[in-house]
This record gives structure tokens, sequence and C-alpha cells, in this order.
């Protein structure tokens, strides 16, 4: 049998996808949230990067039907903007618990199937908002070899500790409750889930 | 650019007057909404600043703002809520409650538990104290106890509608679809004109994937849009539901199935590109999506 090293690649996360997800949680602090990492991949320097994400569902994150359509929407809306999807991210209610559930381990597995390469980011509920260098949100690699989810820790916001406190300061001042999720957009067919001024004003929230 | 203060403009709630907050926390009083940090930040300058401006309603107000205030992590506005009601009704239920909830947010869950327990056993059937125990097994990540605890519950009280919707989604949280839909099956015979049964039922069924549950998810998404023909859900269910119908080799062979699925399909096409025709961007990704699967 054939022996395939496992060669650790380097996650980058944006302001502007780490921040959505901040604020996906900041919105519905009392209940699971999930969404997809969209991104571009780089072999050459064995590294990906989280460019954006689009925060999909704050209710009934178990169910199939809108989960099928919202990956079916973001996966057109990602090659739309020459990237792919990269990943998935889920927040549990429970404060203390981020352990990937089945349900998890099995979007994450379809989502690598159209991808070279996917991610589970659990959030770490305890570190939101509380710490100023230390990311909450924990990888999970799916490994071939063993289709086992293992935690990695190969993974850095791209900006620093800077962007970190700005999008602290934009949660205390409330810019979370403009986040558009795809729930929402099923609620009201005018809310838009690609959270074009969200975008904009994280992207101007770095170039102060 | 804007600064943040600029950007969150009216997005933190900020305390005017205490007329229009106290209006405020009777709107949502009433409307049973869960706005934590507005109750929160209103009710404290009211029980605080203009307690004997509200007459009676004080009381009321106390008691709304602690779970708000417990919900922002705002302990010491709660326990101060808490002292004053338990100072004016002393020997209350209703405020012993309040307590509990005031331990569980500290996470203080077996003295939470037992606090319980002890009214319990002078009130058995008290329905709030022993939803608090499904909520603690909740916190805790103990899915199986809770709907054990749920179960219990719901044999006395049949009727119960807000645990009928819990336990059926702890069964979905647990994979356990059929056990859901039973819990489902209950609502929508409690009353059968809310869609939202109906589409919920229909997302339930559809996740079980077998042939006869997708004709059930198919007909209670039908059901949904023909008692609301806005919801964009139960459209977009009703097209998976269909296109899963229409590619599944074991009906393939039936002609009328076909002909069903393909008429129905051609209906929630059209539909769907009606509702994103005054938006442009969507609107391309909608066209896309209804390529797909065909």
């Amino acid at each position: 049998s054939s022996t395939r090293v496992y060669i650790m690649m380097h996650y980058s996360v944006s302001a502007k996808a780490y921040g959505k997800i901040i604020f996906h949680c900041a919105k519905y602090p009392h209940r699971a949230v999930n969404g997809v990492l969209i991104g571009t991949i780089s072999k050459k320097d064995n590294s990906v990067q989280v460019q954006d994400c689009v925060p999909l569902f704050h209710a009934k994150l178990d169910l199939t039907p809108m989960l099928e359509v919202a990956l079916t929407q973001v996966e057109i809306y990602a090659i739309s903007k020459g990237l792919s999807i990269v990943g998935y991210y889920h927040a549990k209610p429970q404060l203390d618990d981020s352990s990937l559930t089945d349900t998890i381990k099995s979007i994450g597995s379809k989502i690598s199937q159209n991808s070279d390469v996917s991610c589970v980011l659990m959030v770490d509920n305890r570190k939101i908002l509380t710490s100023h260098n230390e990311l909450a949100v924990k990888m999970f690699i799916n490994q071939e070899q063993t289709n086992q989810w293992k935690e990695q820790r190969n993974i850095s916001l791209m900006g620093g500790d800077p962007v970190m406190s700005l999008l602290i300061k934009a949660v205390e001042n409330g810019i979370f409750q403009k986040l558009i999720d795809f729930d929402n957009h099923l609620d009201c067919v005018d809310a838009d889930w690609t959270n074009p001024s969200i975008n904009k004003f994280i992207e101007e929230l770095k170039e102060q | 650019m804007a600064s943040f203060e600029e950007v969150g403009e009216g997005l933190v709630p900020k305390f005017t007057d205490w007329m229009s907050a106290r209006d405020t926390l009777r709107d949502i009083r009433e409307e049973g909404l869960r706005k934590s940090h507005k109750v929160a930040v209103l009710g404290k300058q009211l029980v605080e600043k203009y307690a004997s401006k509200l007459g009676d309603e004080v009381w009321v107000v106390h008691e709304q703002v602690i779970p708000s205030a417990l919900d922002i992590g705002d302990h010491h506005t709660a326990e101060a809520c808490y002292k004053a009601l338990h100072h004016k009704f002393p020997g209350s239920t209703r405020v012993k409650r309040l307590e509990g909830l005031l331990l569980e947010a500290k996470e203080e869950y077996d003295d939470a538990l037992a606090l319980y327990t002890d009214i319990l056993e002078k009130e058995p059937t008290n329905l709030l104290i022993a939803k608090r125990r499904v909520t603690i097994q909740k916190a805790r990540g103990e899915t199986v106890a809770a709907i054990t605890e749920l179960i219990k519950i719901l044999e006395i009280y049949m009727t119960d509608i807000e645990s009928w919707n819990e336990l059926a989604d702890l069964y979905i949280s647990e994979h356990s679809y059929e056990k859901a839909a039973f819990c489902l099956e209950e609502l929508i015979l409690a009353n059968p004109h809310n869609y939202l049964n109906h589409q919920r039922y229909a997302e339930v069924c559809y996740s079980q994937g077998t042939v006869d549950s997708l004709n059930a998810s198919r007909k209670h998404f039908s059901t949904a849009l023909k008692l609301n023909p806005g919801s964009l859900r139960s459209l977009y269910g009703l097209h998976q539901t269909v296109l899963h119908l229409s590619t599944n080799p074991k009906l393939k062979g039936k002609r009328e199935e076909k002909v069903k699925n393909e008429d129905i399909l051609s209906w929630t096409s059209s539909q769907l590109q009606h509702k994103y025709q005054d938006i442009p961007r969507c609107s391309k990704i909608v066209e896309q999506y209804l390529k797909t699967g065909k």
C-alpha cells in the first residue's frame, strides 16, 4: 500500500470571515449558529486563505432541505467571486461544548467532497470577545488516511491582534445586529446574505 | 469614514425617558419577545431611578429584568432585582423560581436542581419549574435525560405546545427523525392551520430521505404554501423535494409520478424566478440554482 504523507496546511482567516463569525454568534447568543467558509487554496505554499464566510442558520441546523439550497447557492456565489468553499463553521449554544457531532462531521465531509480541502471551525464560546489575542475558534481537519477529524492549531488571523480589537469594538457598538444569514433571507427575500455593507465596514476598519 | 458610534446608531439600546422605557417593556412583555439587551438596559434605569413612578407595575418589571439581565451577563442588576422581590414577597414560589435562574446563570446547576426539586415536592404540578429541570439538562448537554424528563411532563400536560416543540427539537438534534415527526404530528393535530407546523414537519420528513417520507414532505410543503403563499422556505422545500423525487430511480418508471413531479417543478421554478425578479444580484444565483440537479 502506498503511504501518503499528510502535509499540514496553514489556514489564514480574513477579518471579514472571522468578523462575521463573531457577529453571527453575538446576534444569536442563545442559539447554535453555522455557516460556510469560502476562499482560495494555494497548493504551492501549502496554505488556505479563508477570504470570506456566509452565515447560514440560527435555527433547525440539523435539517437538510434548506442546507442543500444554501450550499448550492453559496457555491455558485463563491465561484462567481473566483473562490471555492473551503470549510464550515459552527457555534454550539452550550458554553463549554465545542465537540463535533455526527451532523457537523457529515456536513464537513460533504463540503470536502467538492473541494480539495475542508476544515471545520468550532467556535470556542468562552473566548469570544474575551480574548484579544487568541482566535475564538478551534480548527478541525479531516485527515484522509484516517477519516478522523483532528484538531489543528495551524490557523491565524490576517492582520493579527489589532484586527481582533477592532472587531470586538464593533460588537460592543451593536454592529453585529446588521448581519444577515440565510435564515434571515428565507424570512425576507430582500435580506442579502452576502452582507455587502458589513463587508465594506470591516474592510474600512482595517484601513484605519 | 464613519465612526463606530455612527455606524452603530440605534443598534445599542439607550434609555431616553422613563415613560417610553415603561411602554417598551410593556410591549415586550405582551408579545413575549426575547429582547434581553433592551430590557436589561431600560429596565435597570427604571427599577433603580424611577421605581416610584411605576406603581404596582414595578414588581412585574423587576421580574422581567431578571432573566434579561442574566442573559447579557449583568448578574449585579439581576441579584438586586431578586433581593427587592424577595423582600416584598418572602414566601413566593414565583420569586423562588427567579432564585433558581440566578443559580443557573452562575452555572451552579446542582444547587438550582435542589431548589427546583424542593418546590416540586410541595407543588408537583408546577409546570414552569418542571421545565427548568429540562433546561438544566440541556445546558449540561444531557440531551437523553432532557428527553426523558420532557416525556414525563407531556404525560401529564398532553396539550402543552411548548413541550411538544421542545421535544421535537431535542429529537432532531439526536437524529431521531421519526420521533420528531411524531411530536410535530401532535402539533399539526392541535393546530392544523398553522403553516409553520406543516413546514417543520415537511423538513423533518425530507431529512429522513425515504420515498415515503419525501412524499409526505411534498404534501406538507404544499399545505404550508397553501396556508401561507408567501413562505419562501416552503417554496424552496417543495422545489427540493420534487427535485429529489423526480431523480429517484425507484420512481423513474412511473409515468404518472413523473408528469406530476415535472408539473410541480416547473411551477416552483417559475414562482422562485418571480420572487427574485426585482433582486438582480440574487436572481442570477437563483437562475443557476434552478439549473442544477436537472
